[in-house]
């Protein structure tokens, strides 16, 4: 491959077409022949290398957000809900 | 490591990925951890349900609350789904995860729910549905024409190592996120919800809201972008006064 000229165009995937597959090849859902070109133009690319990477961050930070506050009364009162179906299950056998 | 004796199928007549796998079986088995806390549970160990309970109810909630625009109907639907899960326990089968399960449960009272509660509705801004083909990302964003057509115009700005940490410690950026998550239309809401903020597996949050993969990830990246943009907006310290 004549090297200077790959640096000087652009290369076969756009940016557009990575950010839209960003989320499919974090969790590898993408074929093979895509995956490649995805790397090679995330290799060269630090628009695209910055988009993912927050991407991935955000799809972390998720999952660590401060979640809805339990009420104890009701667990309480769930967690009695499920001994009392439990002791009638096993009277009732 | 997964066990060769079971085989995996979903109740019958029900293939959440029609014709599509031939390689992985139906449904999403149940964890070692799964298995052990089914077990208890069936045991009647009451810390076990509060255990379901505590690990659960929060996603719970923000699940119902996709479908449902108030707080306190999301509540009574959530209890209604734990006294579902109480009274079904003994006929679950453990052919899905234990958590499969109840968010089908909850999703199916959710919905429900959110039907009877739309006829008595006049706002339409919490129906707003999503075209899955429309771009996750301002297309301004990049050059319209030319050689670079399609490439980064305005690209992010890098965030450092540190970023996620301090997002978290602040109070103003996880609200961000809150209002991102919030104001997404219902089908970005549920996938991300579901996929990233309580963690299910791809495939079990495709059977539990019956879409194809490609599908799956065309709304979560949507949902994604939505939640990044917030925090670019916060960071760039452009995030509008609360009116
Ligand atoms: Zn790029």
């Amino acid at each position: 491959m004549a090297h200077d000229a790959f640096e000087r165009t652009a290369p076969d995937i756009t940016c557009r077409e990575v950010v839209d597959r960003t989320s499919a090849y974090l969790d590898e859902h993408v074929g093979d022949p895509i995956k490649v070109r995805l790397t090679m133009h995330l290799s060269s690319c630090i628009g695209c290398g910055t988009y993912v990477k927050q991407i991935a961050s955000i799809r972390n930070l998720l999952g660590l957000l401060p979640g809805a506050v339990e009420e104890p009364a009701r667990r309480d009162r769930l967690c009695r809900i499920f001994s009392a179906r439990q002791q009638r299950l096993s009277s009732a056998t | 490591m997964n066990s060769a004796i079971t085989t995996y199928h979903e109740s019958p007549g029900q293939s959440f990925l029609a014709g599509e796998s031939t390689v992985v079986s139906a449904g999403t088995p149940p964890s070692e951890a799964g298995r052990t806390l089914l077990a208890r549970l069936r045991a009647g160990d009451e810390g076990a349900f509060g255990e379901l309970v505590d690990k659960h109810h929060g996603a719970l909630i923000r699940m119902a609350l996709s479908h449902v625009a108030d707080r306190e109907v999301a509540e009574e639907v959530v209890q209604d789904t734990w006294i579902a899960v109480i009274e079904g326990l003994s006929r679950f089968e453990g052919r899905s995860s234990l958590r499969t399960w109840i968010f089908g449960i909850l999703i199916h009272k959710a919905k429900d729910r959110g039907v009877r509660e739309k006829r008595h509705r006049t706002f339409s801004a919490f129906d707003s549905h999503e075209d899955d083909h429309d771009e996750a990302l301002d297309p301004s964003r990049f050059h319209q024409s030319g050689e670079w057509a399609g490439h980064w115009a305005f690209p992010p700005q890098p965030w450092d190592d540190q970023t996620p940490e301090k997002l978290l410690a602040s109070q103003q950026a996880v609200a961000a996120m809150q209002r991102a998550i919030d104001a997404l239309p219902v089908t970005l809401k549920e996938v991300l919800i579901l996929r990233d903020v309580d963690g299910l597996e791809s495939q079990e949050v495709c059977e539990l809201l019956k879409i194809t993969e490609t599908n799956l990830y065309v709304r979560l990246h949507r949902a994604r972008e939505r939640v990044r943009r917030a925090v670019e907006v916060y960071l760039e310290g452009m995030v509008p006064e609360a009116v």
